[in-house]
């Protein structure tokens, strides 16, 4: 059997070379296979699973909302909006948040008008209130949710008064079909809100507003 | 003639990082350009969303890393590493590791939240995803870095150098993340979050992880070890298990000593404590750990050197000088304000062939191999040279004795 040229040995005087270096396939495609079950076990593992039952939030029998995973109510209270005309409507108020940006939802009992109107009265009565050097986008987009309902939004920046923060926000308006309103406020501190945004736009999209 | 052939540089040294024959060279590369796409949009985005943060955290963290990467190159003692393997190990770590690292987590803290329900995930998804997820990927690279360059690794301190590098790599990109993403992005959030992961934390972060799992890949790896792989394997796992704890700890709710945030005042001051209380233990395990390979180093370059004694290739002056880093500092410098710059250079260069020497001796089968003779020769031909310098006889003289 002839040896193959690699098997020879090399001349004692042959000039110094170094060693081609040896193919490892084995050795590659386990680190390949670690590295993918590491990467995409999880999700894999999660399809497995079966998915939490989310609790919805039911706020004055007008919005639900279903919290996606992380998120959590961490205020929740009665509230009130002064109309320009005098009166007040009365609603709930809820405040959930992830850690790094907030989801504020206000429902409102019997509001009537229309959407603008309600997203005017938001960012007068209540964002012009908590918020020093408010600027609101213009125009306001009118825009259709996934479930086919229209509805307005606008997005603000501003500071809070307390600790000086940047904050931007989008709201959107919603008004069910017997007349009731619905306001989402999502916020974060200035550079927050894009990687919190596909999660607030998901979770308002699935809100039911009556 | 005899001169310039036995001044050759040793054969060992022919490893490199471009070696496209290797499988692991292309995994390596495919999965860096792939991520770096990636890694590149999430830095344009930093950098739109907050140009003058962005480029502030950058400046803030490359000060940090540059000396840090210097100690690390220098922790190893006897033969550093190349600088395109090392820069390969950085790259894995800021680029490939902290992109795959960030759609692992997520999965599986996917399957945390399906299993422990929202109220626990929020609490320990961090402690129980992370600490898994990015050591197994930083440990990755450092494995892919073995494969294409088995020979540059040849003990626990190759493998540490190259974990650690991994593992700055992955904290620099992670603290941009950070600053960015947690801190606010403005100049005031940025000088927070460097207070608060640099200066707090900086210490006890991806570096020491991932430095221990680069030992235990070496000791798996390492041809200095007589013991049988199986027999390998139970320190490779305490050392991956420790930096895994280690960073578990890290994420955890556990020892928390935080204070409530917005942080005032003197609140601040509570934070270094906060992170020592968790961190501190495991900068102390990795700081003996480095000790007790820098011992075994000296250990076996002492035995490997002392067979050579005979053969005059290396006396037993110049031996006890190559062993201490130190030593061998202050021996140059002696020499270069007796004889001048380039006899210190020499001696320098015949302080690193005896180094290969051992390199070579730990590495063939018999004590007459020819690359054996032949860098015994290397290293009596640079001592001869050596005595050649006017005022550098008397030394090298001295030592022989």
């Amino acid at each position: 059997m002839i040896p193959s040229p690699s098997d020879l040995p090399d001349r004692p005087d042959a000039p110094e070379r170094a060693p081609r270096p040896v193919r490892r396939w084995l050795p590659m495609v386990l680190v390949a296979l670690v590295m993918s079950v590491t990467v995409l076990g999880g999700f894999v593992v999660a399809e497995t699973l079966p998915a939490p039952e989310v609790r919805p939030v039911a706020l004055a029998g007008v919005v639900t909302i279903r919290p996606l995973p992380g998120w959590e109510v961490v205020r929740r209270e009665e509230a009130t909006l002064p109309l320009p005309s005098g009166g007040v409507v009365s609603g709930a108020f809820a405040q959930l948040t992830r850690g790094n940006g907030a989801l504020d939802v206000l429902a409102l009992r019997g509001v009537g008008g229309d959407a603008l109107a309600l997203a005017e009265l938001y960012g007068a009565e209540v964002l012009a209130s908590q918020l020093e050097r408010l600027a609101v986008s213009e125009p306001v987009e009118r825009v259709t949710l996934r479930n086919g309902r229209e509805a307005v939004r606008f997005a603000y920046i501003g500071s809070e008064p307390r600790s000086g923060g940047a904050i931007e926000g989008s709201v959107t308006v919603v008004l069910g079909p017997s007349g009731n309103g619905a306001v989402f406020d999502g916020w974060a501190f200035q550079g927050q809100l894009e990687l919190i945004g596909e999660e607030l736009i998901a979770m308002i999209e699935g809100a039911e507003v009556a | 003639m005899v001169r310039s052939l036995s001044l050759a540089r040793s054969p060992l040294h022919h490893a490199r990082f471009f070696q496209p024959r290797l499988p692991a060279f292309w995994l390596y590369t495919v999965v860096v350009a792939l991520t770096g796409v990636v890694a590149i949009a999430e830095q344009n985005l930093f950098r739109e969303m907050s140009p003058q943060g962005w480029a502030l955290s950058w400046g803030l963290v490359i000060l940090y890393a540059a000396p840090v990467a210097t100690l690390i190159y220098l922790l190893d003692l006897y033969e550093r590493e190349p600088i395109p393997l090392l820069l390969a190990a950085f790259v894995w770590g800021a680029v490939a590791a902290t992109t795959l690292s960030a759609i692992g987590n997520a999965g599986w803290g996917i399957v945390v939240a399906r299993v422990g329900g929202p109220e626990f995930a929020s609490r320990w998804t961090a402690a129980l995803t992370a600490p898994f997820v990015e050591e197994i990927l930083k440990g990755a690279g450092v494995v892919l870095i073995v494969l294409i360059a088995r020979d540059e690794v040849d003990d626990l301190m190759d493998g540490f150098v190259y974990g650690a590098l991994c593992g700055l790599g992955f904290t620099i990109v992670e603290d941009v993340f950070y600053f960015i993403a947690v801190f606010g992005g403005d100049v005031e959030g940025v000088l927070q979050g460097f207070f608060v992961r640099v200066i707090a934390s900086g210490l006890y972060s991806h570096v020491l992880y991932t430095g221990l799992a680069g030992m235990a890949v070496a000791i798996v790896t390492t041809r200095r070890d007589d013991r049988t792989p199986r027999e390998r394997l139970r320190p490779a796992g305490l050392l991956v298990g420790t930096a895994v704890f280690g960073h578990f700890l890290w994420n955890s709710p556990i020892l928390e000593f935080f204070p409530p945030h917005p942080w005032e005042g003197a609140e601040w001051l509570l934070i270094p404590v906060a992170t020592a209380v968790k961190g501190l233990p495991l900068l102390l395990f990795v700081v003996l750990t480095v000790r007790l390979a820098h011992a075994r180093e000296r250990r076996w370059l002492r035995e490997t050197l002392v067979s050579e004694l005979d053969t005059d290739a290396v006396t037993p002056g110049e031996l006890a000088i190559l062993q201490g880093p130190r030593r061998r500092f202050r021996a140059r410098r002696e020499l270069r304000r007796r004889a001048g710059p380039r006899a210190a250079d020499l001696l320098k260069r015949l302080q690193r062939e005896q180094v290969n020497l051992a390199m070579v001796r730990a590495r063939v089968a018999s004590k007459d191999d020819p690359a054996l003779i032949r860098q015994r020769a290397v290293c009596r031909s640079l001592r001869d040279a050596l005595s050649a310098i006017p005022g550098a006889a008397s030394a090298v003289g001295a030592e022989r004795g």
